[in-house]
């Protein structure tokens, strides 16, 4: 009942007011970890990840203009530090590559056992294109449309639907494991 | 939009567009069409579904213990006492005050009749609204002594009412036990008397019965 909204959060965050802005964090953390944890396929890079984002989003705040909704302009920017982080980690690897197939120590494959299916679905998305991944991310887990999903990665919705069609094709045999 | 326009419509838009849950009853038909007779997107399809079944059953992770505070790069706005104007206000009124003190300035008290008001004030109504308070006053007051004196003047009749009571039951009582005392001491006078008589008068029987023989003895012996 006494809720703010995310545009009264902003503004008292841009005027300095940090339970506002702790309050924000607290609504939107959860989704950030785990988009994160989803692009990123590790706890600790989706940790590291989350803080970025929510540095970056800080910095931007003063630049939110309350056009389209706070979540949405808040993946836009988690998607330029996710292409970012990506670039960082590895130099050599383009956002449209496929990735290598490595083993991580902490991947999600050993600290998701109880929750197989998540794990499961997880390690299918680290094998798509970041590029591909952040389109699924957003489709299936962030419920955007196609137009959303346009707009926040800078693409027309064309693009994003073929981009979305690739990445079944690639998933699909890896989603398909255990049911075989 | 007619069938030939609907079979040029590519994969990933009508994929897309059932995602969306936007199709048409004609789009829906060639939606189905295509799932029933091109196993790709039928598979397509199938992979779309099971990622959205996957996402809908996605447990969702607690997020770690992180600095969330760290993240906040604004500066708060200063409290009441960091107000940066304080020092500045001090200091005017310090110096005020040593002006004030070196001046030798002394606070008059406020008069109603030389305030910028005294041309609208007459001494003459000033005196007449000072009498009738005064005169208002005398009278509370005097109503005031007056309840007052009733009040002690009732509570001093009361009291001697009750210690002159008091007294008479007192005395009352007092003598009714003295007289009791007095009647018991004459009860017990007579009584004695009574025992003495009694024993005089069985002394004198006594001696009235053997007097003879007294008599008789003692004659006999002389």
């Amino acid at each position: 009942m006494f809720e703010k909204t995310d545009a009264q959060l902003v503004s008292r965050a841009l005027k300095g007011n940090k339970r506002a802005w702790l309050a924000l964090i607290k609504k939107y953390e959860k989704q950030v970890y785990n988009y994160g944890l989803r692009m990123t396929g590790n706890t600790e890079d989706a940790a590291d990840l989350m803080q970025e984002i929510f540095i970056s989003l800080f910095k931007s705040l003063s630049s939110y203009r309350h056009e389209g909704s706070f979540r949405g302009w808040l993946f836009r920017i988690a998607h330029f530090r996710c292409v970012e982080f990506y670039r960082r980690k590895r130099p050599e690897q383009n956002i449209d590559d496929e990735p290598p197939i490595h083993c991580e120590s902490n991947g999600p494959s050993e600290q998701l056992n109880d929750i197989q299916q998540s794990a499961q679905v997880i390690a299918a998305m680290q094998a798509l294109p970041i590029s591909q991944r952040f389109i699924v991310e957003q489709k299936f887990f962030g419920q955007f449309t196609f137009e959303e999903i346009a707009e926040q990665t800078g693409i027309s919705t064309n693009t994003v639907k073929s981009r979305l069609y690739a990445a079944l094709g690639k998933m699909r045999p890896l989603l398909e494991v255990d049911y075989e | 939009m007619n069938s030939f326009q609907l079979s040029q419509l590519p994969d990933q838009t009508l994929l897309g567009l059932w995602l969306d849950d936007q199709l048409s009853a004609s789009q829906r038909a060639e939606f189905e069409r295509r799932c029933a007779g091109q196993e790709a997107f039928a598979k397509q399809v199938e992979a779309a579904s099971m990622l959205t079944s996957h996402a809908s059953v996605f447990a969702e992770q607690d997020v770690p213990e992180w600095n969330a505070e760290g993240t906040f790069m604004g500066a708060e706005p200063p409290k009441w006492w960091q107000w940066q104007g304080l020092p500045a206000v001090s200091l005017a009124t310090s110096f005020l005050a040593l002006v004030v003190v070196l001046v030798g300035f002394t606070p008059m008290q406020p008069s109603l009749i030389e305030g910028p008001n005294a041309q609208y004030v007459k001494r003459a109504d000033v005196d007449k609204l000072v009498a009738e308070k005064l005169a208002v006053f005398k009278q509370a007051q005097t109503q005031a002594f007056e309840e007052y004196a009733m009040t002690i003047k009732q509570q001093q009749l009361e009291m001697q009412a009750k210690r002159t009571e008091f007294l008479l039951a007192e005395s009352r009582q007092e003598r009714r036990e003295d007289f009791a005392e007095w009647l018991k001491y004459v009860d017990q006078q007579r009584q004695e008397d009574q025992l003495f008589l009694a024993r005089q008068f069985n002394q004198m029987q006594n001696e009235l019965l053997h007097y003879p023989q007294s008599e008789q003895a003692y004659g006999n012996n002389e």
